[in-house]
């Protein structure tokens, strides 16, 4: 700031404000700086070389620059470019504006020239007589389409101010005077009147934290009439993190998920990059995932059970978040590149243990015998011999039970048990010669011919589901049941099946069973079996040593290992 | 017997014979395609070793092959079976059993076994329980129908304090095959009225749903209330096969079944297949 300021900025009528220039060699070794000056004439930049200034270590100079005041005498603001061979810090600078009385004073915090993010000032404040004053400077050679958006009021409401800098152009952004010239915005909003305070940001013009930008920003909080001044409190708002989701993925083989990559800034704004980002699996034998370029980046898709790592790698250099850079120090708001996220993907396979027990063959005798006795009965009095339907080929079964477990996830869910519906046919039946059908099927109960009663027997069977080791699910069921119409002679079991994911393309089963020798046991996995016992003999005594007598149970033996299905 | 056959027979048993006299008993096993079946008991009870019993198929074997012999080999092995019967040892006796049930099944079975009833129901005293409800099962099984003579027995059975109470359970499926009358309905009444496990109570409900006394089915719809869904689930099924009468007289409570939401599915299922009873023609 130098010069005489606009009116409608308050400062005192006659004040002129003047540049000051200060630079000391920290190092011991001599140091020459490089100085230019740029300052507008109405919207035309000007560039002014100075001559060099050499400082021997230790040494510290004014550059008196306050000779251009006299030359452009309109010239509101200057901005004072300097360079030299050394790293950062090797000279002090102190530079700013002051007014002839020293009592207003402006200092200006030189920052390195850099691309950068968004650049934000933490706040401003525009009550009580005090204002705050932002110059925008672009140090290129092209011109740059700036955004200054400031932010103010409970709800975070935005003010847009397009910003277009010619090279080396600078612009200022009074706070104090958008309010009271209620200037409007592209939008059309203004500024109300009763707004105290806010932030500003500083970012490209499409507002994406990505497009970076190179631009210098400085700024002032100042009382005109109390003459206190101040700098602003800057920061990069660039990403604050990485968000990476869902993780862990929720995978079932043949099953997928879609993933998410996108990044926050520290405004709170998230900006998805899943579709720019190269994503990868940790073994895409156990999930695959699709990467930029292909239809659905992210998408995550499990092959068979196991666990590995989906990865995304994002190349646009994104700006970091710097932090607060109130103090001294560098403002450069680096960008990084690549930025990752990672999610474990455990891949999981529900497998389908399922027990039944079932008659093999379409009908057996019974051992009690249907008595015959007037008046329900229409055959000659007497006992006639009792058949059952059995199960056949039919896939209806005396008992089952099943579960779905995940050797995997560690889970099991869904358990179903249930009973068959036992039917029981007398005189006449099979009706057709050799097979029950519905020519048995008369309806009339206990007239000892063909159809004759029927029952269910109870639901109420166990089962526990363990998980002995990782990649291994352990199903256990066990029960016993008895044909409700005849006396009691149960049915037992005691089947234990552990399925192995070890090795997740061929993940095996095998079962430890105990059951009674009638009638059929079977545990299939996922619709394969992988035990069957089929009773030697159907027949009335074969039946009653097996369930009345419970000789020649099947008991501690173990089925051979085998693979099973992944899908079910 | 043909004399090829009892050659056969008498070469099996020689070899058999052979076998228990030079051969550790372990090592002795019935040959299992052509069992002499009617010494097979004999030699048993003549030889029987704890430590090494015959394996199930083979008793299987020898049993059906009993079953399936003339009436007169039957009678020459029936005899053995019984000493076998009597035999120190469970397992055994379950042999036996399994050769009285085979021959049991047979349209004379009744004939056959007629002079050894009485050994027959003396397996009502065994102290085995899962023996007691074989003998329950063996007796109620015998063709062409238990006999009469079984009738007070089995009675007696039901009504002691020292047996199982599962086999007493299944003791009235067999009483339900004889005609009504006053002494099997106060059987029934009695052993309904007793506490009971849950296994004995289903089955004494599934035994009893073949009555026709309005006093058992009234005690047996009591069972609707029951505090065990499996419990209800069989009297409703047991109601059913009472017939139409009785599942109407207990159509409010099974309304009521069927439409309690917290009610178990197949108990709720079951209610309402037997509310259909009542709309249908169907009856016993």
């Amino acid at each position: 700031m130098v010069n005489e300021q606009d009116s409608v900025l308050g400062f005192p009528s006659g004040l002129k404000f003047w540049p000051y220039a200060f630079f000391r060699n920290v190092t011991t070794a001599i140091r020459t700086l490089h100085l230019s000056v740029n300052y507008m004439v109405g919207k035309t930049v000007k560039n002014l070389a100075l001559p060099d200034v050499t400082l021997a270590p230790g040494e510290a100079r004014e550059v008196v620059i306050r000779d251009i005041m006299t030359k452009e005498p309109e010239v509101a603001d200057i901005n004072l470019v300097f360079n030299y061979a050394g790293d950062y810090g090797d000279v002090l600078p102190a530079t700013g504006s002051t007014d002839a009385t020293a009592n207003y004073v402006f200092p200006v915090r030189a920052q390195p020239v850099a691309k950068s993010g968004t650049k934000t000032s933490i706040f401003w404040l525009a009550s009580g007589g005090f204002d705050t004053m932002y110059t925008v400077w672009n140090p290129l050679g092209i011109s740059q389409e700036l955004l200054a958006t400031i932010h103010y009021g409970t709800k975070g409401e935005a003010y847009n101010l397009p910003l277009h800098l010619e090279p080396y152009a600078s612009a200022m952004i009074d706070i104090g005077e958008l309010m009271r010239t209620q200037q409007p915005d592209q939008e059309g909003k203004v500024i109300p009147f009763d707004v105290q305070h806010g932030s500003l940001d500083i970012s490209h013009a499409t507002g994406n934290p990505e497009d970076l930008i190179t631009a210098v920003m400085s700024g002032g909080i100042y009382n005109p009439q109390k003459a206190t001044c101040g700098a602003t409190c800057n920061i990069c708002s660039g990403m604050t993190s990485v968000n990476f989701i869902p993780n862990p993925f929720s995978l079932l083989v043949g099953g997928s998920q879609q993933g998410a990559f996108s990044y926050s800034v520290a405004s709170g704004s998230q900006y998805d990059i899943s579709g720019g980002s190269q994503w990868s699996s940790g073994a895409t034998s156990i999930a695959t995932v699709q990467t930029t370029g292909q239809s659905n980046p992210g998408l995550t898709t499990g092959v068979s059970p196991g666990g590995t790592t989906i990865t995304a790698l994002y190349y646009g250099g994104i700006p970091a978040n710097a932090g607060q850079v109130c103090g001294e120090g560098s403002w450069t708001c680096p960008t990084i590149s690549p930025i990752g996220g990672s999610g474990s993907a455990p891949v999981s396979s529900p497998f389908v243990v399922a027990y039944s027990s079932y008659i093999p063959v379409d009908h057996v005798d019974g051992p009690s015998n249907c008595t015959c006795a007037a008046p329900s009965c229409t055959l000659l009095p007497g006992s006639y011999p009792e058949i059952y339907m059995g199960d056949g080929g039919r896939g209806t079964y005396r008992t089952t039970e099943s579960v779905v477990v995940d050797s995997e996830k560690q889970s099991w869910n869904s358990f179903f048990q249930n009973t068959g519906i036992t039917r029981n046919y007398s005189h006449g039946s099979p009706a057709n010669g050799s097979t029950l059908s519905a020519a048995d099927e008369d309806g009339i109960q206990y007239d000892c011919n063909l159809w004759n009663d029927k029952g269910q027997a109870p639901i109420d069977f166990s089962h526990d589901e363990s998980f002995p080791y990782a990649h291994q699910a352990q199903s256990h069921f066990s029960g016993s049941s008895s044909n409700p119409l005849e006396v009691p002679a149960p049915i037992q079991w005691d089947m234990r099946t552990l399925i192995d994911t070890t090795n997740p393309v061929a993940p095996t089963a095998l079962v430890n069973y105990n059951h009674t020798c009638y009638p059929a046991h079977q545990i299939k996995v996922n619709g394969q079996v992988v035990y069957l016992y089929q009773p030697p003999s159907n027949d009335v005594t074969y039946i009653f040593g097996c369930l009345a007598l419970q000789q020649g149970k099947i008991v501690g033996q173990q089925s051979k290992s085998t693979t099973v299905p992944v899908h079910p | 017997m043909s004399i090829s056959k009892m050659l056969s027979a008498l070469c099996a048993l020689s070899i058999l014979i052979a076998c228990f006299l030079v051969s550790p008993p372990l090592a002795c096993q019935a040959p299992k395609d052509d069992i002499d079946a009617i010494s097979f008991f004999q030699t048993i009870v003549q030889h029987y070793n704890l430590g090494a019993p015959p394996k199930y198929d083979d008793v299987y074997k020898a049993a059906r092959q009993i079953a399936a012999s003339s009436a007169d080999d039957v009678r020459v092995a029936v005899p053995w079976i019984i000493k076998a019967l009597h035999y120190p040892d469970d397992r055994l006796k379950a042999d036996a059993m399994l050769a009285l049930f085979a021959i049991g099944q047979r349209q004379d079975g009744v004939k056959l076994l007629g002079r050894e009833m009485p050994a027959l129901t003396s397996l009502l005293d065994l102290e085995n329980k899962q023996l007691q409800l074989a003998a329950v099962n063996l007796l109620g099984s015998l063709k062409p129908a238990p006999p009469l003579e079984v009738k007070t027995p089995i009675l007696e059975f039901i009504k002691r304090d020292d047996r199982d109470t599962q086999a007493q359970a299944a003791a009235l499926f067999v009483v339900a095959a004889f005609p009504k009358a006053p002494d099997i309905v106060q059987a029934e009444k009695e052993f309904l009225l007793k506490p009971l496990d849950k296994t004995s109570r289903m089955s004494a409900l599934n035994a009893l749903g073949r009555s026709t006394d309005p006093e058992i089915e009234g005690l047996v719809a009591g069972y609707l209330l029951d505090a065990d869904k499996d419990i209800r689930f069989t009297t409703i099924q047991s109601l059913m096969r009472m017939g139409k009468s009785a599942v109407s007289t207990s159509a409010a409570t099974l309304i009521k079944l069927a439409e309690d939401p917290q009610e178990a599915p197949e108990v709720r299922r079951a209610a309402k297949s037997a509310l259909s009873m009542t709309q249908s023609s169907q009856s016993r």
